[in-house]
């Protein structure tokens, strides 16, 4: 475990030097080179809308084109679902060959009776990773050191907001908010932009329950959300998160819990953002490109920007980033193993379904496709957007090492805690407590 | 007397011996045919036994057998004795809180569920026109009320910018996120489930209509106003079908899942309080993995299913009226 923070660490520490290094490096050569010779099918798995449906089928039919003996069956999900089938596959050794994986369930499927490990693969020269930075790679693998995916992806997590709401607070004197701003800039803008919302508008979603920004107030207090597979963090950071969104509350400043709950389970086309009900919210940046699809037909003429999220008080960039990959089901018979890894090098190292996919689900892996993808006048300004803040804060983040089950367990337990303080029913050290055992509880379980 | 006998007796005829020898085959055949019969009887039972054995008892075995493991899904069970139910019943915060709500809902719901079916039974009892349109329409909320796509609607119904509240606006009250509101979300449950009295209003009207006309008459001629009449006739001669009613919705009301879930999105929430048993159940089983854990549980479930379907029984000798004893 020593040796797996240690890595984690210089992890966060190398991926901006290794993706700004590799970003003028040429593009990997051959990794996609036709193989006639290939045949079989392969399931191949992945999570999303109709959105990702559709690029997905399209780097399909691209790939089966090249390679006419192969064919591809498609199984997709939405979100929740798609890890509770996984689970249920893997049960009946019954997993696709080809399965998009993420960094923050990786723990708990990250063993070889469920994914195949891919060093040797690498090694041999049958899975193609150049290109992709180290730590990048290395967040792959799982705490037996293994690799078990091929990052084609990288996420991170940051605000939308509103921007004409913000420019219509600027002409009336509000001082835009301009990164990096502390936890308490952050506050005393939204309060200050609230006057000069429309009418019932808040000026932020109450994210008291979103663990995205909860584990970035943690990290940028200088605390760890994890500590292996137990609570990393103390009660105080629990204490005053459950009071700093108590107070902008109370203030008017984020919605009623009522609206709070709707709006987060809320399609987009319901949101709070999207109907200028709110000036920001919490959103991954790579859906911005739904986001604002959306809010053209729902208020025509608003466009949404996005910002990184606070700082801490002494300035420590709390972002926690993470990848999504492919891995190869333990399950995948020997004669189908090569048509999945040639699916994967297709995936991940192919410019011409990187631009397809255009980051849809991450800033795609590989640092000069990223570039290409950015300067490419075809691509939506909306992924633009989304790949430029990706490059100007990669190097400050601080990626989170998820336990087996640690990702359902914090959203569940945030959850359960904020709802029950926003509600009444607990104060916020009372909230903080019972965030921390219930979460310590799910962990334990989890790691029995 | 068996053939075999007879033809040993020197008193029988010679006639009389050969006809006993005779039907020596006849009875031969005889059980051929009732063997014949019953492989046909087994084979027609084949699928049937099958599926009790393969789709009921051996899962419930496996559960059982799971109960008393560690069991993560991924990966083998290890056997932990009764750690489960000694943790459920020592450590879990959340599976009192899940025993709670859930015998709120059962507390609620099914008497609500009786009164209303009964009360549109009766109503529907009088001779009204078009009584089958009605029985039907009363009807459907019943076989599509447990449906995803109802909780959804409900949802919507039920949510900040439902139509419960654009009614309610209406009158100059001023809503709320029913479904989203710790208070409030449990009853907007419990109102779905009312919803959907179709099924026990239809077996209702069975019963009613099986009471004999001439009961009401004696009674009205000897000055018993409606409500006596209802209390005195229709209600004691009902009491078997309120019974089988009462079990049946007890049951599935134990059991009740779909609806908590869609309107939480498969939380229990706002603060737990949609957290019925099952969905419980289903969060440790296929969100947090525990199927040890989740099939603990179910054994709890089932245990507890049997003791209040054994007090209904055991109480029905004292106000079940069967009209033979």
């Amino acid at each position: 475990m020593q040796e797996f923070r240690l890595k984690k660490r210089v992890a966060g520490s190398l991926l901006a030097t290794s993706i700004l290094a590799l970003s003028m490096a040429v593009l990997p050569n051959g990794a996609a080179a036709q193989d006639s010779d290939l045949q079989g099918e392969i399931r191949f798995s992945w999570w999303g809308g109709q959105v990702r449906n559709d690029k997905t089928d399209r780097i399909i039919q691209l790939f089966e084109g090249q390679h006419p003996n192969v064919s591809i069956v498609r199984e997709n999900a939405d979100w929740s679902p798609y890890w509770e089938r996984l689970t249920i596959q893997s049960t009946g050794n019954n997993q696709p060959c080809a399965i998009t994986m993420q960094t923050r369930w990786l723990a708990t499927y990250a063993r070889p009776d469920i994914l195949m490990p891919l060093d040797e693969l690498v090694e041999n020269g049958t899975l193609d990773v150049s290109g992709i930075p180290e730590p990048v790679l290395n967040s792959a693998r799982g705490a037996d050191g293994n690799l078990y995916m091929i990052p084609h992806g990288v996420f991170y997590f940051a605000l939308m907001y509103n921007e004409q709401m913000a420019q219509t607070a600027a002409d009336a004197g509000v001082a835009p908010l301009d990164y990096p701003y502390t936890w308490d800039e952050f506050a005393e803008y939204l309060t200050a932009i609230l006057p000069h919302l429309p009418e019932g508008a808040a000026s932020v979603h109450n994210m008291g329950r979103e663990q995205d920004a909860f584990v970035t107030w943690v990290q940028s207090h200088g605390e760890e959300v994890f500590d292996g597979s137990n609570v990393g963090f103390t009660k105080d950071v629990a204490v005053q998160w459950f009071e700093y969104w108590e107070a902008l509350r109370t203030a008017g400043v984020t919605e009623p819990p009522e609206v709070m709950i709707s709006d987060n389970s809320a399609l987009i086309e319901e949101s709070n953002i999207a109907n200028n009900r709110g000036f920001m919210t919490n959103r991954p940046p790579n859906q911005l490109g739904s986001v604002q699809t959306t809010v053209d037909t729902v208020s025509p003429g608003t466009t949404i920007g996005i910002t990184p999220y606070p700082v801490g008080p002494d300035g420590t960039v709390g972002m926690d980033i993470g990848a999504n990959g492919i891995a190869i089901g333990a399950s995948c018979d020997e004669a189908r193993v090569p048509v999945a890894a040639e699916w994967i090098n297709f995936w991940t190292q192919n410019e011409e379904a990187a631009g397809i996919y255009e980051s849809d689900n991450g800033v795609v892996s590989i640092p000069a496709l990223a570039t290409a993808q950015a300067e490419d006048p075809d691509t939506q300004p909306t992924q633009v957007e989304h790949i430029e803040l990706y490059q100007e804060l990669i190097d400050t983040a601080n990626p989170v090492f998820w336990p087996a089950g640690g990702y359902q367990a914090l959203t569940d337990t945030l959850n359960r805690a904020y709802d029950a303080v926003a509600f009444g029913q607990l104060t916020p050290e009372q909230g903080a407590d019972q965030l921390i055992a219930d979460l310590q509880q799910q962990l334990s379980q989890a790691a029995r | 007397m068996s053939s075999i006998d007879a033809a040993n007796d020197p008193v029988l005829t010679a006639s009389e011996t050969a006809r006993s020898v005779r039907e020596i085959p006849r009875n031969r055949t005889g059980s051929a045919l009732k063997k014949a019969d019953n492989r046909a009887a087994y084979l027609f039972l084949l699928p049937w036994f099958a599926g009790i054995i393969l789709i009921t008892a051996l899962p419930m075995l496996a559960s059982l057998y799971l109960s008393f493991t560690n069991y993560a899904v991924i990966g083998l069970p290890s056997f932990v004795g009764f750690d489960n139910y000694v943790r459920l019943f020592t450590s879990d915060r959340r599976f009192v809180t899940s025993i709670w709500v859930t015998l709120k809902y059962v507390g609620f719901s099914v008497p609500l569920v009786l009164l209303f079916s009964l009360t549109v039974a009766v109503a529907l009892n009088r001779g009204l026109r078009g009584l089958a349109i009605y029985r039907s329409l009363f009807y459907v909320p019943s076989l599509i009320g447990a449906s995803v796509g109802i909780g959804l609607l409900w949802k919507e119904v039920f949510g900040e910018r439902g139509v419960v509240n654009d009614i309610l606006a209406l009158f100059g009250v001023a809503g709320r996120g029913w479904i989203n509101n710790p208070t409030f979300a449990l009853p907007s449950v419990i109102a779905l489930n009312v919803w959907t009295f179709g099924a026990s209003m239809v077996i209702f009207l069975a019963a009613l209509r099986q009471i004999p006309e001439s009961y009401y008459e004696a009674a009205s001629i000897d000055g018993a106003n409606a409500w006596q009449r209802f209390r005195r006739i229709t209600l004691p001669l009902i009491t078997p079908v309120i019974f089988f009613n009462t079990v049946l919705l007890l049951i599935n009301s134990f059991q009740s899942f779909t609806q908590a879930f869609v309107v939480s999105n498969g939380r229990g929430g706002p603060v737990d309080s949609t957290l019925l048993y099952s969905l419980y159940l289903y969060q440790q089983a296929f969100q947090q993995l525990q199927m040890g854990y989740a099939s603990a549980m179910a054994w709890i479930l089932l245990i507890a299913i049997g003791l209040a379907t054994a007090l209904m029984f055991w109480s029905s000798r004292y106000w079940v009226f069967y009209g033979d004893r």
